[in-house]
């Protein structure tokens, strides 16, 4: 049997694991520089994130097993969204599982765990929290599934392998289409949250993660790094297919995709963090945000098969 | 398989007694489903008993084969759980009524031609008409659509009408494309979206289900299905013949908006019971975009496509009936151990029925399409043949797909926001009730069938293989090929080369990642945990008489529909008494629309106002103005190109 796919996936495991809080210094620190401030140092993530899980949390008393299940639940459902994504290299032990709408499925749940045990003490901040939380996911789904039609047509499937195998082996023809996509992904990544660190108006994320405390709290920022990495991640593998490495490709081709994938999530991540630091992203113009970006992708989605009916 | 389905048949007429109502039900519980399932996994070969009586040359047939004996197994679920609910006085009042329900349903289903067929329909509308329940004048109209309907399908030219389903089969492609074929078609989405609540008659079912006896509930479900299963036979079965392109696009569009408002709706209900008529619209709704989708692809004469949109229409009846049923026997158990159905009454139930929050959850998490439930198994096989549709078509078609699309994934994120909201509502947070806080859990024979339904919604989510053997028969008839993909019992896939849904090494990948963690945890965590009270938000401390808080302080269900109504800028319903009295028959719809009109009208919003709603004062939603303007334009042109 062949042990390379796993050999991969392990590779790809650790560098989702150190990356994810360096994304959110790199993002702090971009956030903090374009507000004006000197910027937190890149590393004050993982040493909130240590520092953290040291600690017990403290427990409301009218809690119940929610509470103690939904930061594992929470972090490996995020976790193993992080697996399905490729990053440096294609033809991971995880490519069969790989699918677009599985992951939008997984995410889901990651966040259904994450705001289910924001409601279970009763506190209404929190509660708050959970229903924005939950909302801004609902209302992303459109633009997600418009883009797995753009992939759909191009590649024959949403299994993320198989679209970036595609990719690699013809150059994407409308140019146009795929931009008002990348558009329309941008917007859906923005909606989840997290982004800036002190966001206006008290955004949903401080909301929902008003009553966690300890390893908990670090499970659930933990669980939120990885999402906003798998974000970068699958919209740099989706739109910007350059240097990922093939399957059958050796260590050469996987220093180049590695090389080529730090290049993009750097660009992209501080992208979207200058983006984010602007006044206009204050929570109430979320749902216009996302709901924007469904009309986009629609409009993405419109332009492809008129495209392709030209032909 | 025939004589135990006749059984609930027979059984029925004007029987009142609610021992005799409850056992012919438990009766024919327990006949039918092992029957059924024996019928639908040794290939559902289609069966034929040809009636001795009748108008001459016109002798009834009963029918069966594999796309109504998965309705039939799933109406037999639903009087097994409707039996084991001990009806209350004011429900007993109508026992006969829930018996001739279940009987209307199963005739329907076993009809062999037009006659018996309408006279199912007929016998549901009667019961709902003695019963004095709303819609009942809806499904009348929906019996003279559906004779009108089948008397279109079954002409030919010079010839007297046929009236058995394989005489109307073998009539060959009569004119489908025609404008008879057309009207044959839209009297169809009338008299079967009357019965699954379609889009102009999305608000029957929810308004309906708030008022009729808990003990019914289950049997809702299955009677709902039952405009899905007219769907697929009048639709895909019956005409014989490839229809034109439209019907399928037209079908989608209206489906997904159903499936739509009724996610809205199911955000929105204050009453559990509310909730089960509004999913359940919904559900109907992703089904028959998967019907839709089979239409399309039938049209365009692409087999496979058409058996993954119908084997994904099934398995969403089947995983939704399931979830309905399973959340109607929640709810009773709720309602008898809490003493409310009411959201804004109910809370923390997670601590006193523990057993009926895990089934419950279960149900949610099917209904909320989340993986790896069996909603998200039936919703990704619908996906996957949306997302391959629109080569079945031009521009039209692929336009109409995309809308649906649009549509139909802003159903399952809504339905995904409805499930949650019952759950850290009702069985999470704080009692809003002394009764609920002192509410007891379901008595064991209702706890024990919930945690077997429970069971087998989980094995269906975790092995999707389980159901398409269930509902394979059906595509395999109609189509000639075969659902499910490579994968055998791990998963499905749309086609035998291309990658699938895995669900099973999906959750051991959750299980190992999971126990690398508690591993982790065990390890660097031996320390106690502190307890307190939980923040109380800024909020002045609760009197000593208020053990558990004051309810107030905490997230209701009207705040939790809120963030939807702003979201989506629809005007905020209020839960007001004039939806309760709601004018029902066939009119019903049209008056309380008036009515709503004329409220909104007292409001007075001033005129200037009006003009600042319309146009939007943000640059998102300029933009968002913008493209609504350019996609306009494209389709023009797209349309002019056609």
């Amino acid at each position: 049997m062949n042990a390379l796919p796993t050999v991969l996936l392990l590779l790809h495991a650790v560098l989702m694991v150190a990356a994810a809080p360096l994304l959110a210094g790199v993002i702090e620190h971009v956030n903090g520089r374009f507000s004006g401030g000197a910027g937190v140092p890149i590393l004050q993530p993982w040493r909130d994130l240590l520092r953290l899980s040291r600690k017990s949390p403290a427990l409301a008393e009218n809690m119940s097993a929610v509470t103690r299940l939904a930061p594992l639940a929470a972090l490996s459902v995020s976790g193993t969204a992080a697996l399905l994504v490729p990053s440096f290299t294609l033809g991971m032990a995880t490519a069969p599982l790989a699918d677009l709408i599985v992951l939008a499925g997984v995410l889901a749940l990651s966040r259904a765990a994450t705001a289910l045990a924001a409601s279970d003490a009763g506190e209404a901040l929190a509660g708050a929290g959970s229903s924005r939380t939950m909302l801004a996911g609902s209302l992303g789904l459109p633009a997600i599934l418009l883009v797995g039609l753009l992939f759909a047509q191009v590649a024959g499937t949403t299994n993320l392998d198989a679209i970036g195998a595609e990719l690699a082996e013809i150059p994407s023809g409308s140019g146009m289409a795929l931009g008002l996509g990348l558009l329309a992904l941008l917007g859906v990544a923005l909606g989840e949250g997290g982004w800036r660190r002190t966001e206006p108006l008290r955004g949903g994320e401080a909301l929902l993660l008003a009553e966690a405390s300890g390893w908990h709290l670090a499970a659930y920022r933990f669980a939120t790094m990885l999402r906003r990495l798998l974000w970068l991640d699958l919209i740099g593998m989706l739109f910007l297919p350059w240097g990922i490495a093939l399957p059958g490709t050796g260590p050469l081709a996987w220093l180049g995709g590695f090389a080529a994938w730090v290049l993009k999530t750097g660009l992209l991540g501080s992208g979207v963090a200058i983006g984010a630091a602007g006044a206009w992203m204050t929570p109430s113009r979320l749902p216009e945000l996302l709901g924007a970006a469904a009309m986009l992708a629609l409009l993405a989605a419109m332009l492809l098969l008129l495209g392709q009916r030209l032909a | 398989m025939l004589g135990a389905a006749l059984f609930s048949v027979v059984g029925s007429g004007a029987l009142s007694d609610v021992a005799v109502t409850r056992g012919t039900l438990g009766a024919t519980a327990i006949i039918g489903i092992p029957l059924g399932m024996i019928f639908l996994l040794s290939g559902g070969e289609p069966a034929a008993l040809p009636l001795p009586v009748g108008l001459p040359g016109y002798g009834l047939i009963l029918a069966i084969d594999g796309i109504s004996g998965l309705f039939l197994l799933l109406l037999f679920v639903a009087c097994g759980a409707a039996a084991l609910l001990r009806p209350s006085d004011r429900a007993a009042a109508s026992a006969g009524e829930a018996l001739s329900l279940a009987a209307g349903t199963g005739l329907t289903l076993l009809a062999g031609d037009s006659f018996l067929l309408l006279l199912g329909v007929g016998l549901i509308a009667a019961a709902l008409r003695l019963g004095g329940r709303g819609g009942a004048g809806l499904i009348g109209f929906s019996l003279v659509a559906l004779a009108a309907a089948l008397t279109l399908l079954a002409a030919q030219p010079g010839l007297m009408p046929q009236f058995g389903f394989p005489a109307i089969r073998g009539a060959g492609p009569a004119a489908l494309a025609s404008p008879w074929g057309g009207a044959a078609f839209v009297l169809t989405l009338l008299g079967a979206g009357c019965l699954s609540g379609l889009l102009p008659f999305h608000a029957v079912l929810p308004v309906a289900l708030r008022r009729i006896p808990a003990s019914f509930v289950p049997l809702s479900g299955a009677v709902a299905r039952l405009g899905v299963y007219l769907l697929i036979r009048l639709l895909l079965d019956l005409p014989g013949a490839a229809p034109p392109l439209w019907w399928g696009s037209g079908l989608i569009l209206l489906a997904a908006g159903s499936a739509v408002i009724g996610a809205i709706r199911a955000t929105d209900e204050g009453d559990l019971q509310g909730v089960i008529g509004a999913v359940s619209v919904l559900n109907s709704g992703v089904a028959t975009v998967g019907i839709g989708v089979a239409l399309l692809a039938r049209a365009a004469d692409l087999p496979l496509l058409a058996t993954l949109a119908l084997g994904g229409g099934l398995l969403q009846v089947l995983g939704a009936t399931m979830g309905e049923i399973l959340l109607a026997l929640g709810t009773a158990a709720v309602e008898r151990g809490a003493g409310t159905r009411r959201l804004d009454r109910l809370g923390g139930l997670i601590h006193a029925m523990p057993r009926s929050t895990a089934c419950l959850g279960i149900s949610l998490a099917g209904i909320g399409f989340l993986p790896p439930g069996i909603g998200f198994a039936a919703a990704w096989m619908i996906l996957e043949a949306l997302l391959a549709a629109p080569r079945a078509g031009g521009f039209a078609v692929g336009a109409a797909v995309a809308v649906g699309l649009a549509l139909l994934a802003l159903a399952l994120g809504l339905a995904g926001y409805a499930a949650f909201r019952v759950a850290a509502i009702a069985l999470l947070g704080r009692p809003r009730s002394p009764r609920a806080a002192a509410a007891e859990e379901a008595p064991p024979g209702l706890a024990r069938t919930m945690q077997a339904l429970a069971a087998v919604t989980l094995v269906l989510g975790l092995a999707p293989a389980a159901g398409l053997a269930l509902i394979a028969s059906g595509p395999r008839e109609l189509f000639a090929a075969s659902t499910g993909g490579q994968y055998g019992w791990w998963g499905v896939a749309p086609a035998a080369e291309l990658p699938g849904y895995l669900p099973l090494p999906l959750l051991a990948l959750f299980g190992v990642i999971g126990a690398g963690l508690v591993w982790l945890a065990r390890i660097h965590l031996p320390r106690p945990e502190p307890r307190g009270m939980a923040w109380d938000g800024g909020f002045a401390a609760p009197p000593p008489w208020l053990p558990f808080g004051d309810p107030l302080t905490q997230y209701s269900p009207a705040s939790m529909a809120a963030p939807v109504a702003a979201a989506l800028a629809l005007p905020a319903r209020t839960a007001d008494a004039s939806e309760a009295d709601a004018p029902h028959g066939l009119a019903g719809p049209v008056l309380v629309g008036l009515r709503r009109a004329a409220r909104n009208r007292r409001r007075r919003v001033p005129r200037r106002r009006i003009w600042h709603r319309a146009w939007p004062d943000t640059p998102t939603g300029a933009l968002a103005l913008l493209l609504a303007v350019l996609l306009l334009l494209i389709a023009a042109g797209a349309w002019s190109l056609a």
